[in-house]
């Protein structure tokens, strides 16, 4: 386990402050602790400063890939927070990664995408379901930030249906050979490491015939296709990938063979709360912005925040956001122990299991949501002003509603979740 | 003697960074009925200038691998403070309490904490910012070299170890000069002196689990508080006021621009703006 | 010590003060009363041959509150070689009485001379008020002097009050960024010991026909004192960031081309540390350079002083000024109803370039007036 802070008691009082309601009896913990406190602070103040103004999109081509600010944000240790110490993460867990992932989605979704592509889907199952020389080998550079994770599932016949990818995997001695496609794979240009999940045995279906192998960026028969020319998060490469007799040794395969999909669902449950946390800090930017902007311009001698059409937009942004806020820590505390018990090997309770999926699912709808509706009403309150790039608006608009779409459509999110209603009744 | 303070190690050379607490003013509470406002309420953070000694003993740490121990006054938030200087990298933190200082008596603080580094098992350097936003904060370093006896390095920069001595950039007036002294030295380190290093989420983890802030008292210190109170009485201080807002009265000229010109020449001049010579 | 470090100058000190009818009395209860502590005294700092602008800012409130008490304004300079033709100056200004530590360890301003220097005269002359210019030598220095004298000290003064009953200066002091202010005192101790923020006060117009006393006082110094050697000057760290610039021109659209914006550069010479910026519209005409761009986009600034020339005020500009910071906005703006010229501390409805030229050359006559 990880050490405990220690505490010094305030001198004066002999106590730290006023009683918390836990030592008043009806406690439930919806507060950060110091030293979260202090990683949002140093990361807000890390990103305003170093990185917001390298942030800059590239409307031409396939845009292109922020380099520089990756670099800063991987030195920074952002690129490792759920990854225990001993391996070289922060080890602050899913809370802190998501923390960070509300400030960086703040700043920009392409670089949030691209910290999540590499942390929750690329990262955190090599680490969950693999062994020491995995950890040690693979997971110690992507969470020290010397080298980028990706996850590659999704195939051209294969997207809310993953369950049927095609890309094979046959064994060949100490050896895997892969062959197939993946496409839209989020950094799939960039990384060192990708997570692919290959068919390793069609007879038995994706469950017990997927398997997930690390796929190295120089291993032969492995190529970089096209690269998509994206509406929005244009900063963030998603490529398609050619696997051409790629030869995969054995030593690469995370967790059991004919397991891979339960390898892959895992990373993106918690994929989908850190997805929800950076929604949620585009929503926070948008609602200061519109506070802001509402205060200053002045429209027929008077600042529009006078009108109540303007006041209802904030009261309602601010609403979304004290729901999302309470509703995405909630979960990703519960995703910290779900991954807790499997990163050390404790069997895993079926419920558990089902609640993280339809907690992860409804988190990931409702912030990406909320994120949306925020960026039209931004739009709205910011008239001409929004249209223009200078406000970063109608990126932003061209952005948000890819959350909506990857790790899952919201549909799909909702097929998760109401399955396991009429499934489980209600489970209040 | 007490059981020793820190755990620093006496063969490797130790320097000292001081921080100083201050309000957040994001959550200043204001008394509506005197308009002044209540500095024990608000959340403290580790000034933006307060990193600088940090930055510069831990520069000093990287060339001449001394160990850095960080010290601040008990004051609400200081520990939240410490961490933050640990996260950029410091050693250990050390949080005085004193009961009888206040936060305006920066001669006081300045006594203590001169104490303090007195009881070290050794100490090379110490650094203080020159300004947070407590206006009387900029005395501690001068004064913590006349208590301790110690070189006094104003302004201070690139301040490195050797011998027993230090040496670097020192202000001298308003010119900067390379200095070398034997002897430990109080260096004052201006806000704009470094890029502080940012605390990074490692640092952040480590801050928290892995380094210690011990809590001293005046008995730990074996320090005498009338002597901290008589300090504390030198100066005395009523009344922290908000500044109010200034309600602008735009003056416009639609003179011919000479004659414009001519007067708000001469009233920049009288402002001061035309600077030092 | 065989003589008061005076040497010679006793004597001349008071036949000095003999003739000096009005002043007399003065002298007379200082001299008289050598347990007390009389007489306001400021700090007279000399950089690059020049005595500190600040100084005299400080002259003219130490003859204010000099004259409520009846006591004198005495500076005190330390310096080398010919720095008595400072001495003037400083009296055409306000001062009474120009002490002169004059040793070749004054040479530069050494923080260890000047402090011992300091030490040594003001227990010898116990002034009352001891004032010196704010900056980050000078609060270490009078920190140091007042724990070595045994008094309180207060920095960052932005106004002082006298307590006539009490002899007591309040002071008024401004911090946590210019959003509280406070007053103290040093009730108990003497001397009253305090570093005054720039453009505090305001400078005095010299008087011509002031006269005073200049006085050349020992160094008592060695090399032994000194505890820093200095071994090389040290360049000058890189000048501020705009973000940090305590002064501004800020050029918009209205400036017209290329060079017109270089010819508002004039302006950065003679208004101290300021520097040029401009608006996201002047880049895209390709006015000004794309790394000086204020505003939502580029860089936020808070300077003290703000010039804008030809900038409309649009939103996108505003949100890279921190306009509770400035202290002083100038804007200039050939439409009347441009919506800058209602935001500004001063309008100026006028094409900016015969404004700024006719502004140069105040300014510099000015600076000229000002430099004694
Ligand atoms: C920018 C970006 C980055 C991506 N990064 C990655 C990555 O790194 N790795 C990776 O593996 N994948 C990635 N993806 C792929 C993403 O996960 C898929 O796009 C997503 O799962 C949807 O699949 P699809 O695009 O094939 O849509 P389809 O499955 O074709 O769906 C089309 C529409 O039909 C709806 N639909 C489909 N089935 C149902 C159903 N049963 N009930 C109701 N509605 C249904 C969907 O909701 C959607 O509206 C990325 C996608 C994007 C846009």
């Amino acid at each position: 386990m990880e050490g405990q802070a220690r505490p010094v008691v305030d001198a004066r009082t002999g106590r730290a402050g006023p009683p918390t309601a836990e030592e008043l009896g009806h406690g439930m913990r919806f507060r950060l602790t110091p030293e979260q406190r202090l990683l949002k602070k140093t990361t807000r103040e890390f990103l305003e400063s170093e990185v917001r103004h390298l942030v800059k999109e590239d409307k031409h081509g396939h845009g292109v890939f922020p380099e520089a600010a990756v670099k800063k944000m991987q030195e920074q240790g952002i690129f490792g927070m759920p990854i225990p110490r001993k391996y070289g993460g922060a080890g602050m867990g899913e809370v802190g990664y998501c923390l960070v992932a509300e400030e960086v989605g703040a700043v920009d979704s392409s670089l949030a995408t691209i910290l999540g592509a590499h942390t929750g889907i690329g990262m955190a199952p090599i680490w969950l379901f693999g062994n020491e020389d995995h950890r040690e080998r693979i997971v110690r550079p992507l969470a020290e930030g010397t080298a980028l994770g990706a996850f590659a599932l999704t195939e051209p016949t294969a997207g809310s249906d993953a369950a049927r990818i095609k890309t094979r995997a046959d064994r060949d001695g100490d050896e895997w050979v892969l062959n197939g496609r993946k496409i839209w794979c989020s950094n799939g240009d960039r990384a060192d490491y990708i997570l692919v999940m290959a068919v390793s045995d069609p007879t038995l279906g994706a469950h017990g015939g997927v398997t997930a192998f690390v796929v190295e960026k120089d291993f032969p028969g492995f190529q970089v296709g096209s690269i998509e020319d994206k509406m929005g998060i244009r900063s963030s490469s998603t490529a398609e990938l050619v696997f051409q007799d790629c030869r995969v040794p054995k030593e690469n395969v995370i967790g059991k063979v004919g397991e891979g999909f339960i390898v892959a669902l895992t990373a993106l449950d918690g994929g989908r709360a850190s997805l929800a946390a950076g929604a949620l800090g585009a929503c926070k930017e948008l609602l200061g912005r519109m506070i802001d902007f509402s205060r200053k311009r002045r429209r027929a001698g008077r600042p529009i925040a006078d009108n109540q059409a303007v006041q209802w937009k904030l009261a309602e942004l601010a609403i979304k956001i004290f729901q999302n806020q309470h509703i995405v820590y909630d979960t990703a505390q519960l995703v910290d122990r779900y991954y807790h018990l499997i990163a050390e090997g404790h069997p895993v309770p079926r419920a558990l299991r089902d609640e993280v999926s339809r907690k992860c699912a409804m988190v990931k709808v409702s912030a990406s949501e909320a994120a949306g509706w925020a960026i039209e009403q931004a739009l709205e309150l910011f008239g001409a002003a929004g249209v223009r790039d200078a406000w970063d608006l109608e990126r932003g608009f061209r952005d948000e509603i890819i959350i909506e779409i990857f790790e899952g459509t919201n549909e799909i999110q909702r097929l998760i979740i109401s399955r396991d209603l009429i499934k489980g009744g209600n489970f209040w | 003697m007490s059981p020793p303070l820190v755990k620093a190690d006496a063969r490797r050379p130790l320097v000292v960074a001081i921080i100083n607490q201050v309000p957040d003013l994001t959550y200043l509470r204001i008394d509506p009925g005197t308009g002044e406002i209540d500095l024990d309420e608000p959340d403290r953070v580790l000034h933006p200038n307060d990193r600088q000694p940090v930055e510069s003993a831990l520069r000093v740490k990287d060339a001449d691998d001394a160990q850095v121990l960080v010290m601040a006054v008990d004051r609400q938030g200081a520990e939240e403070g410490i961490r933050e200087a640990l996260s950029m990298g410091a050693d250990e933190g050390l949080l005085l309490s004193s009961g009888a200082t206040r936060h305006s008596d920066a001669l006081a603080r300045a006594n203590l904490l001169a104490h303090t580094v007195r009881h070290l098992p050794r100490c090379d350097a110490v650094f203080v910012g020159t300004e947070t936003m407590e206006p009387d904060w900029s005395t501690v370093g001068g004064a913590i070299a006349a208590i301790l006896d110690w070189n006094l390095v104003p302004g201070g920069r690139e301040v490195r170890l050797k011998d027993g001595g230090t040496h670097g950039v020192a202000m001298y007036g308003a010119a900067f000069v390379r200095y070398k002294a034997a002897g430990p030295a109080v260096v004052t380190v201006r806000p704009d002196t470094h890029k502080p290093r940012w605390p990074t989420t490692w640092g952040v983890r480590d801050a928290y689990r892995d380094r210690t802030i011990q809590a001293l008292n005046l008995t730990d210190l074996e320090i005498d508080g009338r002597m901290l109170a008589r300090m504390a009485s030198l100066t005395e201080t009523r009344g922290q006021r908000v500044v109010r807002e200034r309600k602008k009265e735009t003056e416009t000229f639609t003179d011919p621009p000479e004659v414009s010109a001519r007067v708000i020449g001469k009233r920049l001049a009288r402002d001061g703006y035309l600077g030092g010579f | 010590m065989a003589d008061d470090e005076l040497g010679g100058w006793g004597a001349f000190v008071q036949e000095q003060d003999a003739m000096d009818a009005e002043r007399s009395q003065a002298a007379s209860e200082r001299e008289a009363r050598p347990d007390e502590w009389r007489n306001v005294w400021v700090y007279a700092e000399v950089r690059d041959d020049h005595v500190r602008s600040s100084v005299y800012e400080l002259i003219g409130k130490a003859r204010e509150l000099a004259d409520a008490l009846g006591v004198r304004v005495e500076t005190f300079l330390a310096g080398t070689g010919d720095v008595d033709r400072h001495a003037q100056a400083l009296i055409k200004a306000g001062a009474d009485a120009v002490y002169i530590a004059k040793s070749p360890l004054h040479a530069r301003q050494d923080p260890d001379a000047v402090h011992a220097s300091l030490v040594h005269h003001v227990r010898r002359r116990r002034p009352e008020l001891l004032l010196f210019g704010q900056n980050t030598f000078n609060d270490a220095l009078a920190a140091r002097l007042a724990v070595t004298l045994d008094t309180g000290c207060v920095t960052r003064v932005s106004g002082i009050r006298l307590e006539t009953s009490e002899r007591l200066f309040v002071f008024d002091q401004v911090g946590y960024g210019g959003r509280l202010e406070r007053s103290s005192w040093i009730p108990k101790a003497k001397p009253q010991v305090a570093t005054v923020l720039r453009r505090s006060f305001t400078r005095p117009l010299p008087d011509p026909t002031r006269t005073g006393q200049v006085i050349d006082v020992m160094t008592e110094l060695g090399h032994e004192d000194l505890r820093l050697q200095v071994v090389g000057e040290a360049p000058e760290p890189a000048g501020l960031p705009l973000s940090q610039a305590p002064a501004v021109v800020l050029c918009g659209k209205g400036i017209g081309s290329k060079e017109g914006y270089a010819a508002a550069g004039r302006l950065t010479e003679i208004i101290h540390d300021c520097q040029m910026a401009t608006t996201r519209s002047s880049v895209d005409l390709g006015f000004g350079p794309a790394d000086r761009l204020v505003g939502i986009h580029g860089i936020r600034i808070a300077p003290r002083l703000l010039i804008t020339l030809g900038v409309s005020g649009d939103l996108d500009t505003l949100e890279g000024i921190d306009t509770d910071r400035v202290s002083t906005w100038v804007a200039v703006d050939r439409d009347p109803e441009s919506p800058i010229l209602a935001m500004a501390d001063i309008a100026v409805v006028s094409d900016w370039e015969p404004f700024i030229d006719a502004l140069v050359e105040t300014l510099k006559a000015e600076k000229r007036a000002l430099t004694f």
